[in-house]
């Protein structure tokens, strides 16, 4: 559904979103295989808003890094992200949507925090992160 | 004409109390669902997909093919699905909501039927009492409590009013919230009680005890101790071998014979995409679908006698559509309160449903149940805490087990412009014209909510919390969801109301609504256990008819 390049950009934007520390990130919880499974499903309406969205973004990078999103540090994904939410004149000049990184913020969200049976929060680690424990 | 005693329409919290009521006094009733039988697994534990976040589907159903309408923010006509906002979806199958619900069993207080005559009628409301008082309706709250099986303090309420017999089961255990509310509310010199809950806080009924899950409400119970229609009185009526249900099976339209008088139903049913439909007779029919759907079957039961619906020559049905506006706080505490013993609801206070000086009504409020951890972050974090990067995960990490969210059902206010119509133009998958939604709530249920707001903070604050956020509900807006009430209002005059005081619809010997529909107004607190007190109600009268008297 994704190019190589664009999941490697997802990635990138989903552990921006939540970042690995102590606990990991959304990439290692199973977020993206969350989102794939849902672009294939209910939310296959929005498959483009990230073929655009993930285009855009690379594009916003590289205009103020000359770097692509997935060559950033996590800092320096953190400040275009920023530049994205303030919609700074970089980011409105690359195309890129507010709505739609509310969006993905939703989707990594859900992948993260809800039950494993949705292809994310894999071994229940954001549960037990929180301290939700499921005792039948 | 060959037929049943009775068909009931609607296996929910109404219809399942009407089917057994009148099996167990022997006689032959036709149970009809639109929703299937679910299992345990078949409702599943999806956080997405149920009953409380229904953010991709829902877990009881509706299900796609059930549209209603209404006009979005822009004034433009939609088509909702059942788990779309503005939908007001309860629950279809059988049980219905009885199924997911978090099963809090209030009664509501004698002032809650004399709303009219205690605050008089604001311009632009349809407040009016109802025609029955809370002394008809306490021996069938009895009878719903012992009959189900509720768990909880009679005693510790000191705003309730007389009961009969005291529950049958003592309160569910006390948690680690509990304690810190308790303390806030003895600051406060508020009086708490314990939630009152369809919940086997003991083995009873022959099921077992609550096992304190962290799925109550929204899911079903994994060890079968919640009470709803469905493991109880429905199980009940087909044990008797005169009630036969029939799931998966909708009711279009009401038949009359030439006097107008309603002496059938026509059902249909679909196998394999085809959709077949016959009409199947009685003596009664009882009307259970809740308070949406049974004012779309009534308004779509058009013929030469009833051209605007039946029960509708005064433009009453489907009129004072109303649920429950919800006001709640959030608070950070400076401790963990989560002990992850469900169902996690344990400390209330009735004391602002009543008396709260230049307020119309007022509500119950009690903390939160167990909420999932997207349900978490869907709606309990702070505005100022960013959705995403290190700061949320952050918050998620340490402060998901420091939250106390209190919150609680309000007294509305009813509107008659708060309405479901049905709309010709768009029809389900059986074909039938869908309920279309339109109107709001009065103003004063606005006023009341923020009022309600107010006491969520202050108990928070009394209970030490560090942090408080979440804001008091603006604006009028259509309420009615999963405690929607009021569509068919019952009264004893046949132009204001759409049933008598027992139920049956004016001017129709047989027809009668057992369900949320014949609320006057709906409370301060969660109305299931009222509904299902009405139905013991109406189907002993409905019984006592069938038997001649
Ligand atoms: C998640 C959740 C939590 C809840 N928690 C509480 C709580 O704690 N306390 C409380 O008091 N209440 C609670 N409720 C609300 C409670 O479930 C409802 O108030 C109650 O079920 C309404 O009863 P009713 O008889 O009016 O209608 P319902 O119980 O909704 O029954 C109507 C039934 O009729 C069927 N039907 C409709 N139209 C047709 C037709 N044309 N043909 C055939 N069948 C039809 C529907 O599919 C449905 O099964 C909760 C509900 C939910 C979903």
């Amino acid at each position: 559904m994704l190019t190589t390049s664009e999941m490697s950009a997802l990635e990138a934007l989903t552990d921006t979103i939540i970042p690995p520390d102590d606990w990991p990130g959304a990439v290692a919880a199973g977020v993206c295989n969350f989102i794939l499974h849902l672009l294939a499903n209910e939310e296959n309406w929005h498959v483009d808003a990230y073929h655009l969205g993930l285009a855009a973004l690379d594009r916003l990078a590289r205009g103020v890094h000359d770097l692509p999103f997935d060559g950033l540090t996590l800092a320096q994904r953190t400040s275009v992200l920023e530049m994205v939410e303030q919609q700074s004149q970089e980011a409105v000049a690359s195309g890129i949507e507010t709505s739609w990184l509310g969006l993905v913020i939703r989707h990594c969200a859900e992948g993260y925090y809800a039950d494993s049976g949705n292809g994310g929060n894999f071994d229940q680690l954001s549960w037990a992160m929180v301290g939700y424990k499921v005792t039948i | 004409m060959s037929g049943y005693d009775a068909i009931v329409i609607g296996s929910g919290a109404g219809g399942g109390i009407a089917a057994c009521v009148l099996a167990e006094s022997g006689f032959s009733v036709l149970l009809v669902e639109r929703g299937e039988q679910l299992s345990y697994h078949d409702v599943g534990r999806d956080h997405l997909r149920n009953q409380r976040l229904s953010a991709y589907g829902h877990n009881a159903g509706p299900g796609l093919g059930n549209p209603r309408t209404a006009r979005n923010a822009q004034g433009e006509l939609v088509a909702l699905s059942p788990w779309q906002g503005g939908y007001h979806a309860n629950a279809a199958c059988v049980g219905s909501g009885t199924v997911v619900y978090g099963a809090q069993a209030w009664r509501f207080l004698p002032q809650d039927f004399k709303m009219a005559s205690i605050y008089g009628v604001p311009p632009g409301s349809s407040l009016a009492d109802w025609p029955i008082e809370y002394n008809d309706l306490e021996p069938y709250y009895t009878r719903a409590e012992w009959e189900l099986g509720v768990c909880g303090d009679d005693r510790a309420n000191a705003h309730s009013a007389y009961r009969s017999k005291a529950y049958p089961m003592p309160p569910m255990r006390s948690t680690l919230q509990h304690g810190v509310l308790k303390a806030g509310a003895d600051r406060l010199g508020w009086n708490t009680s314990p939630v009152p809950l369809l919940i086997n806080s003991q083995e009873y009924g022959g099921r077992p005890a609550c096992a304190a899950c962290q799925h109550c409400v929204g899911f079903a119970c994994p060890v079968d101790a919640k009470n709803g229609t469905a493991n109880t009185v429905i199980p009940r009526a087909i044990q008797t071998g005169r009630c036969e249900l029939r799931s998966s099976t909708m009711a279009k339209r009401l038949v009359c014979d030439d006097d107008g008088q309603v002496i059938g139903v026509e059902l249909a049913s679909e196998l394999y995409g085809e959709i077949s439909t016959r009409v199947v007779y009685a003596r009664k029919v009882i009307l259970s679908c809740g308070a949406i759907e049974s004012a779309r079957l009534l308004l779509n039961s058009t013929s030469s006698q009833h051209p605007s619906g039946i029960g509708n020559r005064y433009d009453m049905v489907g009129r004072n559509l109303q649920g429950h506006y919800y006001p709640g706080a959030m608070g950070l505490m400076p401790h963990d309160v989560y002990d992850g013993i469900g169902p996690g609801v344990v400390i209330s206070t009735s004391r602002f449903n009543h008396g709260n000086k230049g307020i119309i009504g007022g509500g119950m409020i009690a903390n939160e149940f167990i909420m999932t951890p997207i349900t978490y972050w869907h709606r309990a974090l702070p505005p100022e805490v960013p959705r995403w990067g290190q700061a949320n995960k952050d918050w998620m990490r340490d402060n998901y087990r420091r939250t106390i969210h209190i919150t609680g059902p309000v007294q509305e206010i009813p509107s008659p412009s708060a309405r479901v119509t049905v709309n010709r133009e768009v029809r389900d998958k059986y074909g039938i014209p869908v309920a279309h939604l339109s109107g709001a709530t009065h103003e004063e249920t606005v006023r009341t909510s923020a009022f309600m707001w107010e006491r969520c903070v202050e108990w928070l604050q009394a209970s030490n919390a560090q942090h408080i956020w979440g804001e008091a509900p603006r604006g009028a807006w259509l309420s009615g969801g999963q405690h929607q009430a009021g569509t068919c209002r019952m009264g004893d005059n046949p132009e204001s109301s759409v049933t008598d005081r027992w139920g049956r619809v004016h001017h129709q010997s047989n027809l009668y609504i057992l369900d949320s529909s014949i609320h006057v107004t709906n409370g301060g607190f969660n109305p299931v256990l009222t509904i299902m007190a009405l139905a013991y109600r109406g189907a002993e009268k409905v019984a006592s008819e069938l038997n001649g008297h």
